[in-house]
């Protein structure tokens, strides 16, 4: 092609944006895909949608949905606890401290989520009775094992005490993350220890923990229909339930990763503002408010001249 | 202890093997503007570190308005101090780091107020009205409610200082507050420290600025290798140093 005279530039000239050839291609192959995804799932009469349509809010469906969330709340909540303690544990200048928290984490780590739960689940063949007491002395308290372990603390503890040992490594990334001038900017104007974790190292370290603990929830989420073998009736296992009786298996599968994936888009929008508190101050772009209560504080005081310096020096 | 805000007695540190003060021995008295100079790796950043126990000293002693530093003395004993009394001596020594070292999750104001009210307990309505008055001093009364990412080195430093005062120090300690800053941030951070010390605070600033240091230090303290090689009013020491390291020193950095 020639070179473009000179005298075409002037007056105005036309901006043709590049074309994008290949996101056409693209599109074009997705577009096919989701007409064969929508043929299959409208002319395959093995889907039964009338059938997940039945069971989709049947009462034991929604129950068993309900102790999934319950579940999954109550063992993250409980392994995020169980996290920072190892994290700040394995971080500690203390070499037992740190020793044992690298040990909870390779023991928990180390063997199947499905083990530890049956294990918990079959606790009393190994302690039929669960005393507290002085070692090889008296026992001050006593209680059966078939009276402390049921379907539902077995699977709480199994998944609570597996998921502390991944937190654990979570939390300890992010609180190392945070810069150790902060600490030390901490400690000089005073803090103690728990303080400055409190008020500064952690509030930091939660930019980093939060989108692997949205990860590790939805994981959780899924996770927790592992408890099917020991058969505490959470989402899964009511769908199993069903099924084992009607034989629908595909539709009750269905039924379970609908809500599955339901809850999977809420928490990702959770996660989304969570992440969006803890990153303030982080995006300079953004304009941001400080407390409303300081913001109204303003005072006149303001006007104070620079004289007034002598008069704030310590007595 | 008579009229000292500091005293140091033979203060040895180590890291590992590496002897980085080898018995510094020096007084600063209250209301003096010490500074400490010399090349890097002089140990002056640790010696001041020492003073708020940031680093523990490996043997000497070393006093703060009286009290010594870290340890307690009972008969012939010093028992090391815990957390809690070393947070509450601290509390009484301001520091300004050379990366400012501020609260990216806090504003401005957020970041000064929060030494008075988490250390001190004093109520959030009236730290927050002292906060103001710190802010202000320091010349950025107008950036109370925004983050440190908004702001630039210099307003950050300056920051830092007001956070540090806003605890009501008997003494600060400076530790090359200038140094990452861009040259002409340099001079507004300056500016507020000789305010500073025209209002009577004893500092003891750690900096390469021999111009700020020949203007308003009372003494320069010379360190060189772990040791304080000389000591003195600051136009008789970088005018007429004494030593040959000093020269050396004074040659390269004046030029």
């Amino acid at each position: 092609m020639p070179e473009e005279p000179r005298e075409h530039t002037e007056g105005v000239l036309t901006v043709v944006p590049a074309r994008h050839t290949g996101r056409w291609v693209a599109v074009a192959v997705i577009i096919v895909l989701i007409a064969l995804v929508i043929q299959t799932l409208v002319t395959n009469p093995r889907f039964q949608w009338a059938v997940i349509g039945e069971f989709l809010f049947s009462p034991p469906i929604l129950q068993g949905l309900l102790k999934t969330l319950m579940l999954t709340a109550v063992t993250m909540v409980l392994g995020i606890v169980i996290g920072v303690v190892l994290a700040v544990a394995r971080l500690s200048p203390n070499p037992i401290l740190s020793g044992a928290a690298w040990f909870y984490s390779w023991f928990f780590r180390g063997t199947p989520l499905l083990v530890q739960l049956l294990f918990w689940y079959f606790l009393s063949a190994l302690f039929p009775v669960i005393a507290l007491g002085v070692p090889f002395g008296p026992s001050l308290f006593e209680v059966s094992t078939n009276e402390l372990i049921s379907p539902l603390s077995a699977a709480i503890l199994g998944l609570a005490l597996n998921e502390g040992a991944y937190m654990g490594e979570i939390v300890r990334a992010g609180l190392m993350a945070v810069s150790p001038g902060q600490t030390e900017a901490a400690e000089a104007i005073g803090m103690t220890r728990i303080q400055v974790m409190r008020r500064v190292v952690l509030p930091q370290a939660m930019r980093i923990i939060i989108p692997p603990t949205g990860n590790e929830t939805i994981g959780m989420l899924k996770n927790t229909s592992l408890v099917l073998v020991i058969g505490y009736a959470e989402l899964l296992t009511s769908a199993s339930l069903i099924y084992s009786r009607t034989f629908q298996t595909i539709p009750l599968l269905i039924v379970a990763a609908l809500w599955y994936l339901f809850v999977t888009a809420l928490l990702s929008i959770a996660q989304y503002y969570v992440e969006r508190h803890y990153g303030r101050g982080f995006h300079p772009a953004v304009q941001h408010k400080g407390r409303k209560r300081d913001l109204v504080k303003t005072p006149e005081i303001l006007v104070a001249p620079a004289e007034i310096l002598p008069e704030m020096r310590t007595h | 202890m008579g009229e000292a805000m500091l005293k140091a007695e033979e203060v040895r540190k180590n890291f590992g093997t590496n002897e980085v003060l080898k018995g510094i021995s020096l007084e600063i008295a209250r209301g003096e503007v010490a500074c400490l100079l010399g090349p890097s790796g002089s140990g002056k950043s640790t010696f001041l570190r020492c003073i708020n126990h940031l680093e523990k000293i490996d043997s000497g002693q070393m006093w703060v308005d009286g009290e010594r530093v870290g340890y307690r003395r009972s008969g012939s004993k010093l028992y090391e101090l815990k957390g809690r009394e070393t947070a509450r001596r601290r509390a009484e020594i301001g520091m300004v780091f050379q990366q400012f070292n501020l609260f990216p999750h806090r504003t401005a104001l957020e970041n000064v107020i929060e030494g008075p009210v988490v250390v001190k307990r004093i109520r959030r309505s009236d730290a927050v009205i002292t906060g103001h008055e710190m802010l202000d001093r320091v010349g950025l009364a107008d950036k109370a409610h925004h983050y440190p990412s908004q702001l630039s080195g210099g307003q950050q430093q300056r920051v830092a200082i007001a956070r540090a005062l806003a605890m009501n120090p008997s003494l600060m300690l400076f530790d090359e507050p200038t140094s990452s800053l861009d040259p002409e941030l340099v001079g507004e951070v300056l500016d507020v420290m000789r305010e500073l010390a025209r209002g009577g605070m004893t500092m003891v600033v750690v900096t390469h600025e021999m111009g700020f240091a020949r203007e308003v230090a009372d003494v320069v303290h010379f360190m060189a290798d772990g040791v304080l090689v000389e000591s003195g009013d600051p136009r008789s020491v970088l005018s007429n140093p004494t030593h040959e390291r000093t020269k050396n020193f004074l040659a390269k950095v004046l030029g």
